[in-house]
């Protein structure tokens, strides 16, 4: 689990990279919004589902 | 129906059913706080559209980083306790901590440096947001600290560790808000 978290982890760090090198390249406003806030989102979607363990919130055990 | 849950606490294994609605509570917090932040960046985008002032570009992407390593650290601290590795959790808590501090430090510089005032539409929706971002940074660095307490002295197992799993997780919807509001604020334009 600890190493799913850390691959997960790596993958955040080189979008958040790679996000800073999109905004500052991409010279047209339209294009730079939406894979700005593709992004973001997809960023949150790993967050939530790694790190938030949202497939275990409506379970009724314990988490682990 | 009412549910015969013992209280958590010392040895006490959480009842099953009291965890769910635990964890659904706070999924329900996280939504009514989504929508909180969700209208701040909505009125950000009103006010000034996409348009930024000038803004610390490195400070920016460097309190990110940091933020982003302390969701890695709370992260850690949570897994380790589930499997009763104290020590290291405790040590990510620790960690935790001080880069929630030293964000809050460099949300506090930019304010210090910002070349804009809070008289600008910018200005207020930077201020509001990151401000907004703060309080909530700060008062999860002040739980993640009372649950630090707790763990030094010998509160939480893999049985029974919800309090820490739900800082943990609110840390982490903190780090998630972050993630829309960086490039909402410094990301989204060019400074005109």
């Amino acid at each position: 689990m600890l190493k799913t978290g850390m691959q997960v982890a790596a993958i955040l760090a080189v979008m958040t990279i790679l996000e800073y090198i999109f905004a500052v390249t991409v010279p047209n406003d339209l294009v730079r919004f939406i894979g700005l806030s593709a992004t973001a989102l997809t960023k949150a979607g790993l967050i939530m589902w790694f790190f938030m363990h949202l497939p275990r919130a409506w379970r009724g055990e314990e988490a682990h | 129906m009412a549910v015969a849950a013992p209280a958590a606490g010392h040895g006490h294994h959480v009842h099953p059913k009291r965890a769910a609605m635990n964890r659904v509570g706070l999924w329900l917090f996280f939504f009514s706080e989504s929508i909180v932040f969700a209208l701040l960046a909505m009125t950000r985008f009103y006010l000034k559209g996409i348009e930024i002032d000038k803004v610390d570009q490195a400070l920016g992407l460097g309190i990110t980083i940091i933020l982003l390593a302390s969701s890695v650290s709370a992260f850690t601290a949570e897994t380790a306790i589930e499997h009763d590795r104290r020590t290291l959790a405790s040590w990510g808590l620790f960690i935790t901590i001080a880069l929630g501090v030293l964000f809050a430090f460099g949300v506090a510089f930019e304010w210090y440096t910002a070349e804009f005032t809070k008289d600008s539409a910018f200005g207020t929706a930077f201020f509001t947001m990151t401000g907004m971002h703060a309080f909530h940074v700060i008062s999860g660095v002040f739980m993640l600290g009372l649950v630090w307490a707790q763990l030094l002295r010998g509160r939480y197992s893999s049985k029974d560790h919800w309090p820490f799993s739900g800082i943990v997780m609110y840390w982490h919807f903190v780090d998630i808000v972050w993630v829309f509001f960086y490039p909402a604020l410094y990301l989204v334009s060019t400074p005109k």
